[in-house]
């Protein structure tokens, strides 16, 4: 039987799997341009004039591995623990469940799991503005989180 | 048990995702199926790739158990590539080397200066197509002061190029333990892939002339050799005596 309860779990379902898929794709790739520069610095290295894909386990583990722990920490509980915590309080509140989930708790962690829209939106203007021809083109992955967050906000 | 189905949902999106963007087994099976559906599976078209000489090693000896050099040093070696009996590709002498190496970049003043810089411009490699019955030659020469000899010569199909490195082993010891082509798809960056491909049999076969990877001089020396000849016993004495006495000079 079809009722508005098991379309919202199906919902929740499907956000909680497009976040998946958007884990693993890579949101943005950046594709260098160095002008007049690009063959002479492919001369001597030519890892930096190849585009670069940035996925959000990656980004957390280079910032892991690179010392910077605590930055690290914050992107990987706002970017993956949270939105996961944020799925799993919302089909607990619509799933026949007879765990409570206390709206104000849930609102907060809603709050705090968008925290990745801030650090995509940064690293766009960032390289936005950086000199030289170089571009951000929106990979597989961002459409994948968006369709996360929009299916999220429907529910 | 219910409540954890949001994270397995995350799981499988997370697993779905890495097996589609993943070289794997999955991948290869997925393109196997498609190939089934689509019908048989088409002929390969031919590929372009660009080949350059990445790495001779030369034995520590030569063949018949003489020094390289007589001063004890190690051979100074390069080598040319040829397809289709042309000469696409001359690398460069690596001096005293047992283990020669190439790089497929190379960077000129006279490009710098004259600001027609392009990426071309700094590769240097042949461009071959894999075209069925050609074939990819390649002349290993030793250099003395004056002169280059050829120690060794390897021939593959051009079939047999993909992306790599393509490790072609010696089968009989002409000095020469193996080589080491470089091939790379034939735009992007010229970067050297970790698959290493064996190629095994590749000496030269006896009877395939040799003659297109002999030097211009060497080559005006035979030809001169067979206008002679054409005059018969005459001829030949000519020749022999206007070889002797361009030696005495």
């Amino acid at each position: 039987m079809i009722n508005a309860q098991n379309i919202r779990q199906g919902l929740i379902l499907a956000a909680a799997f497009s976040f998946g898929v958007a884990c693993m794709l890579p949101l943005l790739v950046i594709q260098p341009e160095l002008g007049m520069a690009q063959p002479i610095v492919e001369l001597f290295d030519s890892a930096a004039v190849k585009d670069r894909q940035i996925l959000l386990l990656e980004s957390i583990w280079s910032l892991w591995s690179t010392g910077e722990r605590i930055l690290a920490l914050v992107i990987g509980v706002c970017a993956l623990l949270l939105p996961i915590l944020k799925f799993l309080l919302l089909y607990l509140e619509h799933a026949k469940s007879s765990i409570r989930v206390p709206v104000k708790l849930r609102d907060m962690i809603s709050k705090l799991a968008m925290a990745e829209v801030f650090l995509i939106a940064l690293i766009l203007i960032v390289i936005k503005e950086m000199p030289g021809g170089t571009e951000v083109q929106l990979a597989a992955g961002f459409y994948w989180f968006l369709t996360s967050v929009v299916v999220a906000i429907f529910i | 048990m219910r409540i954890f189905l949001p994270i397995l949902a995350i799981l499988a999106g997370g697993c779905v995702a890495f097996f589609l963007t993943s070289e794997g087994p999955v991948n290869e099976t997925i393109a196997g199926w498609s190939e089934r559906l689509s019908g048989t599976a088409q002929p390969q078209e031919p590929v372009t790739y660009r080949v350059w000489l990445h790495e001779i090693e030369a034995e520590p000896r030569r063949a018949d158990g003489s020094a390289w050099d007589d001063d004890g040093s190690g051979p100074d070696l390069s080598a040319s590539l040829y397809w289709q009996e042309t000469r696409l590709l001359d690398s460069g002498v690596a001096k005293d080397s047992l283990i020669a190496r190439w790089s497929p970049k190379k960077l000129k003043a006279s490009d710098l200066l004259d600001g027609s810089l392009d990426s071309i411009d700094l590769e240097s490699v042949a461009v071959v197509r894999t075209l069925p019955d050609t074939f990819i030659e390649l002349a290993i020469y030793e250099h003395d002061l004056l002169t280059r000899d050829g120690i060794s010569f390897f021939r593959i199909p051009a079939v047999a190029l993909q992306p790599g490195i393509l490790k072609i082993r010696a089968s009989t010891s002409h000095g020469i333990k193996h080589l080491k082509l470089g091939v790379a798809s034939a735009s992007g960056d010229l970067e050297l892939s970790d698959q290493e491909i064996q190629f095994e049999t590749s000496e030269w076969p006896d009877e395939v002339s040799t003659d297109h990877l002999k030097p211009s001089f060497e080559r005006s020396m035979d030809s001169m050799s067979d206008d002679f000849e054409e005059l018969g016993e005459m001829g030949r004495s000519m020749f022999k005596s206007l070889m002797q006495s361009g030696t005495e000079e």
